[in-house]
């Protein structure tokens, strides 16, 4: 203290002599450390002084004494935003508080806005900003009182400097999930851009957090110079749809979000994307304006990004995100969030993936002959048969009543109408109902659900997805098991749910590792069975009144998959165990489903023996199947059963024909074929049966010329060829049914060829050729297009071109017995 | 909190030449009216800040229309930055004591909060400073928190223009070194 007034005096001392220096001069000169003192408190403390003064004037019109203004953040056409301080006793945090520039005169506006804060109030989630407080001030003007979110926003971040590609997707994928959460229940942002993410750091890690929501410009929707459907959202960045004032939904988000990757990407900035819509919404007026330029501003966009080296995955995506229909680009925000991670950790994305191998499990897999039935394909067409017309109306009823149903009704349509749609072929409509299933479902909040209610939304994700997996749309599906999974965790270890758990997840995990397995995840898929197995077994022991089903499909599965990977032992005791399950379920109850079940548990050990037993042995075991198959067909439930027992028959005279009993093979056939016409008749529409329908046409040709007769087996031929050819006009983008069709033509061919119609021959090879060789080129790696190519060109006398493609089957080991004796045939070396 | 009456009072009362009764009800009166006034539109926060001018000499406009004990302005005045004062250091005391529920280093950073550890700690050294010299703390109080010129403060005060600012510059050097040490 003595220091201090010893240096005041000195101070004094000092402008005594000196009056006009100034006060740092005189300090600097007297060497006295001095803190910048301004020379106003407007100067020095101009922020508290807005706190002192100004905050009243904020919290008056909010209601009272909760908060205290700091400062004000922006002023604009939206309204005044303020760092704010809660003020309530000693505990205080920061906040925003916003005051929109709207007015809710009605009571019902008012209403409606309350009510969708409380909605966001209501979300809790990382990636969104939350709403702390609000309402309706007595001027009538809304305001929010929202969580203070540290950081830059995006476009700053990005901008500030050259961030990697992959930091900026991984934040993009991450603002999905933000997105995701909003999505499901309910809420649609509509103004998604760079400007409305915030970049929080935590720890060196990086996060989005999503501000601004939807609600502020539905507020802002109702000032009084506003006309009614006004638009709203910012140019460059909405969607056509939402521009034009159209109803959106949330794929209006997908589309923003894919405006504002490309922009991170590219590292420009809004003005540029609001300045490439007005630029290409020249020429153009009114609603129309709209339409076009923000489709014109996605197309431009996709230059730009090639240009600038953006990966042509991320370009994919970015372009099916920006497409201008809606219905073109992404179903949900998890599925672009999906092929996002996907491109991080290197995987293929949905987006660019064709899948000809998508395989029912159901049937053979690896034979080269066997592999056309093992496709399934199930593109619509527009038939449909008086018999199954009931069905289908039945959907359409439940389809409108659907706005006010519950998850009952969609379990009842995605469950039950499932099973007979399967059989039709018609899968395809319940598309729809799926989706729409999925959405009532995200409407739902799940925190308020009780146990039941829990098991029930788990059941309709569950049914959902297989819709979706058998319409070969493998990322929702494992989409909605995972939604479902997440249901199901909340009741696990609930004393009174434990049956119901059980048996749910059993039959999740089932489901879940077919799609696993379509996608050729051999690690997962035996996890996820072997996982399955284990609860369908406490299922079946705790509970012995319990279905044996979950449990026997499991081994089944099992089974089916350890032999995919050539684990022959462990497929065995798998079979086995099956088999064992569905003998005890037959004896206990002779329903006709466990019948059928019994056959494909020994339908399976006969491929089992065939591939690593005797051949008397599958042939023994198929004779049980196939016996058992003709009681289920007795006992009624026709379609599935006749359906059952023609693909025995079928598979049966695959392996009589490789045995060389061609005269069992051919009766075997001739019974299949019969099968197969009745199945025509009822089903007409399920390409899995026309496959099997051809196939039995294809082998029952072979067969009949094995056995000499010519005439019969053109005949089978050229009725299989026939089939082949609906099936691929039907779906012409399919490369399994380009690649059916060709070993077709083939066969015909070889046979014209055989009776000396060599002309029509060498037409039937050439078209063959035509047919499979951009299929071929599309995926040069596929054995079994090499394979047909490989014929096709032999057959046409192209043998240099067929040279690498001969040696690459010979290498896979796909050269059979047939390839072999055709490549002796044309004087060209076989391998040993 | 306390009511803003019982604080300027017993604020003003600190003053070694105090206030007559009828004053000291006057400056409550003041003191109401700058809040008041600062509730007005026109003095909203904005990106340049409050005008602390502005809000001052409103006071004496309203004042002035009921003229009672102050009838000079450039009193009013004064007493108007010591209102200022007042409030802005019982703000800047209770920004100090909140407990931050976000333990987050940058928020604790924000401008006002620096903003208000000067002020605390201004107050402290006036008060000192008032022990040293009453007259510098004075000039230096009307001008700071109550932005008032040389001109007038030298005529409340009763001492030369030049001496008023010589007073300011002193005061403001002293004070400075005393916050930097």
């Amino acid at each position: 203290m003595n220091d201090q007034l010893e240096a005041w005096r000195r101070i004094e001392a000092a402008f005594d002599s000196d009056e006009e220096q100034e006060p740092e001069d005189c300090l600097r000169r007297l060497g006295l450390a001095g803190r910048e003192l301004g020379g106003s408190l407007s100067e020095s403390a101009a922020d508290l002084l807005g706190q002192a003064f100004d905050g009243d004037v904020i919290t008056a019109e909010i209601g009272g004494s909760r908060y205290r203004v700091l400062r004000c953040i922006d002023t604009g056409g939206q309204g005044d935003v303020y760092l704010a301080e809660r003020a309530d006793g000693v505990y205080s945090r920061i906040v925003v508080i916003k005051l929109l520039s709207g007015r809710y005169r009605g009571g019902l506006m008012r209403e409606q806005f309350l009510r969708e804060m409380q909605l966001l109030a209501d979300l809790p989630h990382p990636g969104i900003v939350q709403i702390l407080d609000g309402g309706v001030s007595a001027n009538e003007r809304p305001w929010l009182v929202l969580e203070y979110v540290e950081g830059p926003r995006f476009n700053d971040w990005y901008r500030e400097r050259e961030r990697p590609r992959r930091e900026i997707v991984r934040l993009v994928r991450d603002l999905c999930d933000a997105l995701q959460f909003i999505h499901l229940r309910g809420v649609v942002h509509m103004d998604i851009k760079p400007a409305n993410v915030m970049v929080r750091d935590i720890n060196g890690t990086v996060y989005p957090v999503l501000i601004d929501f939807g609600i502020a410009l539905e507020a802002a929707s109702v000032r009084e110079d506003a006309r009614p459907g006004a638009v709203f959202g910012t140019p460059g960045y909405a969607a056509p749809e939402q521009l034009a004032g159209e109803p959106v939904d949330a794929r209006a988000d997908i589309y923003s979000i894919g405006v504002l990757m490309a922009h991170a990407l590219l590292g420009t900035g809004e003005a540029v994307a609001q300045e490439s819509a007005r630029e290409s919404g020249v020429g153009s007026t009114g609603k129309s304006a709209g339409k076009s330029a923000g489709a014109l501003a996605g197309a431009g966009l996709g230059d730009r990004l090639r240009r600038a080296g953006v990966p042509r995955d991320l370009c994919d995506v970015i372009a099916r995100c920006t497409n201008p229909k809606p219905a073109s680009r992404y179903s949900s925000v998890s599925a672009l969030r999906t092929d996002l991670d996907a491109w991080l950790n290197d995987l293929p994305l949905a987006v660019s993936r064709h899948r000809p191998l998508h395989v029912a499990v159901k049937v053979v897999r690896r034979h080269t002959l066997a592999v056309s039935i093992a496709f399934l394909a199930l593109a619509g067409s527009a038939w449909a048969t008086w018999k199954y017309t009931a069905d289908v109306g039945a959907l359409q009823q439940a389809t409108q009543a659907e706005k006010t149903a519950g998850d009952r009704l969609f379990n009842f349509m995605l469950g039950d109408l499932f099973e007979r749609l399967t059989h039709i072929g018609r899968i395809d409509l319940l598309q729809l109902v799926a989706e729409r299933s999925i959405e009532h479902l995200g409407r739902q909040d799940q925190r308020t659900l009780d146990d039941a209610a829990l098991l029930q939304t788990a059941l309709a994700y569950t049914n959902a997805g297989r819709v979706f997996d058998a319409l070969e749309q493998s990322a929702e599906a494992m989409d909605a098991y995972g939604k479902a999974a997440l249901s199901l965790e909340r009741v696990e270890d609930r004393a009174g749910h434990e049956r119901a758990w059980l048996l749910q997840k059993a039959e999740l995990l089932i489901l879940e590792s077919q799609t696993l397995a379509s996608e050729g995840q051999r690690e997962q898929t035996g996890k996820v069975l072997l996982e399955a197995a284990s609860l369908a077994r406490a299922l079946v022991q705790r509970y012995p009144d319990a279905s044996l089903e979950p449990l026997w499909e499991a081994q089944l599965q099992l089974g089916w998959h350890y032999m995919e990977y050539d684990q022959p032992g462990l497929a065995e005791e798998e079979l086995r165990g099956a088999l064992e399950v569905a003998e005890r379920a037959a004896d206990a109850n002779a329903g006709n489903s466990w019948l059928i079940n019994h056959s494909h548990s020994w339908q399976a050990l006969a491929w089992h023996a065939y591939d690593y037993g005797s051949e008397a042995e599958a042939l023994s075991a198929m004779a049980r199947a196939l016996a058992i198959a003709a009681r289920a067909v007795d006992a009624g439930d026709l379609i599935e059963a006749l359906d059952n027992q023609r693909i025995l028959l079928n598979q049966n005279a695959y392996m009589l024909t490789q045995t060389g009993d061609f005269d069992a093979a051919d009766a075997a056939l001739v019974k299949a074929i019969d099968n197969g016409r009745r199945l025509q008749a009822m089903a007409p529409q399920n390409r899995e049966y026309q496959r099997e329908f051809a196939y039995s046409f294809t082998t029952g040709g072979e067969t009949a010329e094995r056995r000499g007769d010519d005439a019969t087996a053109l005949a089978r031929y050229e009725k299989g060829l026939e089939i082949s050819r609906q099936i691929a006009a039907a779906d012409p983008s399919s490369f399994t049914a380009a690649n059916d069709l060709a070993v077709d033509l083939i066969s015909v061919g070889n046979l014209r060829d055989k009776i000396g119609d060599s002309a029509r021959a060498a037409a039937l090879w050439r078209e063959a050729a035509g047919l499979i060789e951009p299929v071929w080129r599309h995926e040069p790696d596929n054995k079994y297009y090499q394979y047909t190519l490989a014929l096709a060109w032999i057959q046409l006398g192209r043998y240099e071109e067929a040279r690498p493609v001969v040696a690459a089957i010979q290498s896979a080991g796909m050269d059979d017995q047939p390839f072999n004796e055709l490549l002796l045939r044309h004087g060209l070396t076989a391998r040993e | 909190m306390d009511r803003p009456e019982s604080r300027i009072t017993e604020l003003l009362n600190s003053y070694p030449d105090g206030l007559t009764p009828e004053q000291e009800k006057d400056m409550a009166e003041v003191y109401d009216q700058l809040r008041q006034i600062a509730h007005g539109q026109r003095f909203r926060v904005s990106r340049h800040g409050v005008d602390t001018t502005v809000l001052v000499n409103e006071a004496w406009l309203k004042y002035r229309d009921h003229p009672r004990t102050f009838n000079d302005r450039n009193h009013f005045y004064a007493y108007c930055a010591i209102a200022m004062r007042h409030i802005l250091y019982n703000l800047a005391r209770r920004n100090r004591l909140v407990t931050w529920v976000d333990v987050d280093r940058e928020v604790q950073r924000l401008p006002v909060h620096e903003q208000s550890e000067l002020l605390v700690d201004l107050e402290r050294q006036l008060l000192a400073l008032q022990d040293y010299s009453p007259r510098l703390e004075k000039v230096f109080t009307y001008h700071f928190f109550g932005d008032m010129k040389m001109e007038e403060i030298a005529s409340v005060l009763e001492i030369s223009e030049r001496t008023a600012l010589r007073d300011w510059k002193k005061a403001r050097a002293m004070l400075s070194a005393a916050l930097g040490a």
